[in-house]
């Protein structure tokens, strides 16, 4: 299992597809919390690993990657990926990110314009906290906070299997033993400046039962290179609508 | 019997041991089975209990057993959720064994 050792967390990668192709490769990024490099493997990387070299990776803390105490702002995330894109020896990448992870592809770009063909954001919040509604999530009850998951995660949940314990010690360890939380709480909303200074083409995509209808507006009024694309779901298109998704970002990599 | 096969096909047999080694490197000690070992008709799902992760790293050690032309991912990205759940050990078997032909 390939893994790249930082000074202060190790991350798992996987890599897909032809190293033989001259396109730009494809760095995907999942969300915080529920997500992993599952996220996208066995949807949308899968498919564009048919034309595009594919890097999908477990942020600090999530999947297979070490548990990490802190680290969990853009900041330092964005510089793990930059770790991770130096690791494979690009010169330039494109990159897809669900919710937490468009974020952090937003300010890679923003950092880094000149190593950045392409975005793809999905689900992306803005304010960075807001996507996860941490106050407003833990005062609802235990039957409201479940009916948040996803349904794949509800149902796991519900049978009390290994998968949903082994989730919720996941979920556990970063809200109550990481910085994680009070790093998303401070992470101020990026200046619609930097959204006009970001001149590269952006795929958006949300869903239009999503809270964030509002951001994916206002990313496509802001940035001068957006199109915006709909699905019907909520914030996790990942495991809610995999081959529509997988379709879309195929499109945008031709 | 199968004495003449060549060195680079493996039988059913040989697949369903190594495929069983696989799965009990990555989930190891953790899942009760009874005692019963894992066989062609075991579910990933509903006897297994794995994790979408955990399927990421079998996708990975698949490769390195059988040829990192074996793609398991877009294998699996092509099925329904209800397939997925219902996913047994034969299946990936029959994967295995379709992609060695």
């Amino acid at each position: 299992m390939p893994s790249l050792n930082l000074k202060d967390a190790d991350l798992y990668y996987h890599c897909l597809g032809a190293e033989g192709s001259n396109r730009s490769p494809v760095i995907m990024i999942h969300g915080l919390l529920l997500g992993n490099s599952a996220t996208w493997y066995f949807g949308a990387a899968s498919a564009l690993a048919k034309s595009h070299r594919v890097v999908v990776y477990d942020l600090r803390g999530h999947g297979m990657s070490a548990k990490a105490s802190q680290g969990y702002d853009l900041k330092t995330m964005v510089s793990d990926l930059k770790a991770l894109f130096e690791s494979q020896g690009f010169s330039r990448v494109s990159l897809v990110g669900h919710s937490y992870g468009a974020l952090i592809a937003l300010h890679f770009a923003k950092e880094f314009p000149d190593l950045v063909d392409k975005l793809v954001i999905v689900e992306g919040p803005l304010p960075p906290g807001r996507g996860l509604q941490i106050d407003e999530f833990l005062g609802l009850s235990a039957d409201d906070q479940a009916a948040a998951l996803p349904k794949d995660i509800q149902d796991q949940i519900a049978k009390g299997s290994r998968q949903a314990k082994k989730l919720i010690d996941r979920l556990s360890f970063l809200v109550t033993q990481t910085e994680l939380i009070e790093n998303l709480k401070q992470e101020s909303d990026i200046d619609d400046a930097d959204l006009r200074d970001l001149n590269l083409p952006v795929q958006l995509i949300y869903g239009t039962e999503s809270q964030l209808v509002d951001v994916a507006q206002r990313l496509d009024r802001t940035l001068p290179k957006s199109h915006l694309s709909w699905l019907a779901g909520g914030h996790y298109l990942p495991s809610e609508r995999p081959h529509d998704l997988a379709a879309i970002i195929g499109g945008f990599f031709p | 019997m199968q004495t003449e096969t060549s060195a680079a096909l493996k039988s059913d047999t040989d697949i369903l041991s190594e495929v069983r080694n696989l799965i009990e490197e990555i989930i190891g000690q953790s899942v009760d089975m009874n005692d019963e070992e894992i066989s062609l008709e075991t579910s990933f799902s509903r006897d297994l209990e794995m994790e979408s992760i955990e399927f990421v790293v079998l996708s990975e050690k698949l490769q390195q057993s059988f040829g990192s032309d074996l793609d398991f991912a877009s294998w699996l990205a092509s099925k329904e959720l209800g397939e997925i759940i219902n996913l047994k050990v034969s299946d990936i078997v029959g994967f295995v064994k379709q992609c060695q032909a």
